[in-house]
């Protein structure tokens, strides 16, 4: 086995070993962190938290950021440092509105503490699906919304910061869901693109102080249109005359046959004796290819058949309208794709 | 002709005798009969005199069907009235009997034999022959009329005169009429047929037949 083919293997490895090694450490400081606090070390608990949140060389997983934001504020709290507890209980209700201190683990002046946090800071997370489809005649995009303290909030959606539409006005409480059809703000389906949910938390003066931004990367996909079916083919209809042949064939048939009429005295050698007999039954003949040509076609109806046929293609008829009404059905409807981006918090300060 | 005639009778037996067709018990048994007139016209020339006689004349005819095999008889009988260059009219009996196949709907082919004898006041003129004769079927456009073509030659014949035969060939030509879901044919023919003896005697029969036939067709489909 050359280098070349083993260049993956030693990547996959070391990719493995590198995270490994994070997740490791993460968790290591945390359970040093937790270890410190419960010894009532608080402030090696802060530096271990802090490490944990500022020096990771990759951001740990949301679960443990609450965590070690909950360890850290207490451990703050407990030295005296009120206000910088504050500011991190705050930090943890940006992070995400559902985060909560765990109230076996921490006491009621944290508890008490972290309620103070939630009153001051207002602010909204928001959970989507990464990938969903939205149909304006089928199930929207839903986005969850966690609230951290009741307050008034805006929810729209929209290209850019014109044209957009607003979901929703009012008071969110504990949790609201949003639902967006994916249509703009003329009602009209959109086209696709880059669109923005945005989540904007209001003053009771009015004043916007912050904001959540999700964006939703949109495209619009068309739907397959089914197959014509195929009419019957020409081995699945019966014939529906009997003794028949095509019309020109049968005529056809009729003049070679008057023609072997007048020929048979030739043919039997006969032709000097021969009499003008068999020319009644050559006009006959040709008389009756032409009378029957005229009225009837070609062969005897044979009426199972013909019912058979027209019941053959009445359903592929039916089949084939069944199919168009379908085709136009997907060729109206449009199927949007919504891929949601990371969220954004924006506050009123930042541009 | 001499050197071919055990080929040829060999032929003409075989398919005589070839009623083992397999297919003949694929389909219920047909039958038909026909009944009509014909006017025929014979030709006679016989020592360097030509004669001429005319006469209308019964025509019957009976067939079976079974499958792809058939029978077929058919039986002509009149009284020839003399016409030119004829002496004394004369009686006309005429038989066929023929075995065969319809290896499709459109052909049949057909070995049998034919008796014809012309009865006069002084005797009895009478000849038989061996034939092969094919048939070929179509429809017509409307599907109620249908056309058959026949040829025949006669490889074998003895006369009681003692002539031998020299030639014999013959054919028919026929429109028949066959109203949908109906046991009632209606048939317009046409027949023609020629025979030499002894490089000294040619008779011609011509005639134009219409007969009425009762019974289900030969032909599947028709």
């Amino acid at each position: 086995m050359t280098i070349s083919r083993l260049w993956p293997v030693v990547l996959l490895g070391a990719l493995t070993a590198i995270r490994s090694a994070t997740a490791q450490t993460a968790g290591n400081l945390l359970a040093r962190g937790v270890r410190a606090y419960q010894n009532l070390d608080y402030p090696a608990a802060a530096g271990l938290m802090r490490r944990l949140l500022d020096e990771s060389p990759s951001p740990p997983e949301r679960s443990v950021q609450a965590k070690a934001l909950s360890y850290l504020a207490a451990a703050e709290f407990f030295q005296g440092q009120r206000d910088t507890a504050l500011a991190t209980f705050r930090q943890m209700l940006e992070r995400d509105a559902r985060n909560r201190p765990d109230p076996l683990v921490f006491p009621p002046e944290v508890q008490r503490l972290f309620e103070e946090a939630r009153r001051l800071t207002q602010t909204v997370s928001a959970e989507l699906p990464r990938e969903a489809e939205i149909r304006p005649d089928g199930p929207p995009l839903v986005a969850h919304l966690f609230a951290s303290s009741p307050q008034d909030i805006v929810v729209t959606v929209g290209p850019g910061e014109q044209a957009r539409r607003t979901l929703y006005e009012g008071p969110i409480g504990d949790s609201l869901d949003v639902r967006w059809d994916g249509r703009d703000s003329l009602s009209a389906p959109i086209s696709g693109g880059h669109y923005l949910l945005k989540v904007v938390a209001r003053e009771p003066s009015g004043r916007i102080h912050r904001s959540l931004e999700v964006p939703l990367e949109v495209t619009r996909q068309a739907q397959d249109t089914l197959p014509i079916p195929p009419a019957p083919d020409r081995r699945q209809i019966l014939p529906e005359r009997a003794g028949g042949a095509p019309p020109l064939a049968g005529l056809g048939r009729a003049l070679v046959l008057v023609a072997a009429v007048v020929a048979l005295p030739v043919v039997v050698g006969a032709e000097s004796d021969a009499g003008d007999g068999r020319l009644v039954v050559a006009g006959a003949v040709g008389l009756s290819g032409i009378i029957g040509l005229a009225a009837r076609g070609s062969g005897r109806a044979i009426p199972g058949n013909i019912q058979a046929n027209r019941a053959l293609r009445d359903a592929w008829r039916h089949r084939a309208d069944s199919v168009a009404t379908e085709n136009a059905r997907r060729r109206s409807a449009v199927r949007l794709v919504a891929r949601v981006g990371e969220p954004i918090i924006r506050n009123s300060e930042q541009p | 002709m001499s050197a071919s005639r055990p080929i040829v009778r060999a032929l003409v037996l075989a398919c005589t005798l070839a009623p083992a067709w397999p297919l003949s018990a694929q389909a219920p048994p047909r039958a038909a009969l026909f009944g009509g007139a014909m006017s025929a016209r014979v030709e006679i020339l016989a020592g360097g005199r030509a004669e001429s006689m005319s006469s209308p004349a019964f025509l019957g005819q009976g067939m079976l069907s079974a499958g792809r095999m058939l029978v077929e008889l058919t039986y002509v009988q009149g009284r020839l009235a003399p016409g030119a260059g004829a002496i004394a009219g004369r009686d006309l009996v005429d038989g066929r009997v023929f075995v065969g196949v319809r290896p499709w709907d459109w052909l049949s082919i057909r070995s049998g034999a034919q008796a014809r004898a012309f009865v006069l006041a002084g005797g009895t003129r009478r000849w038989v022959l061996g034939e092969l004769c094919g048939r070929a079927e179509s429809s017509l456009p409307g599907g109620v009329a249908r056309g058959h073509v026949e040829l025949w030659v006669a490889p074998l014949g003895s006369s009681n005169t003692g002539e031998r035969l020299d030639r014999a060939r013959g054919g028919e030509a026929a429109l028949t009429l066959h109203p949908p879901n109906r046991p009632l044919w209606a048939e317009l023919g046409y027949r023609i047929d020629r025979v030499q003896w002894g490089g000294t005697r040619r008779e011609t029969l011509e005639g134009v037949s219409f007969t009425i036939g009762v019974g289900l067709p030969a032909v599947p489909g028709l």
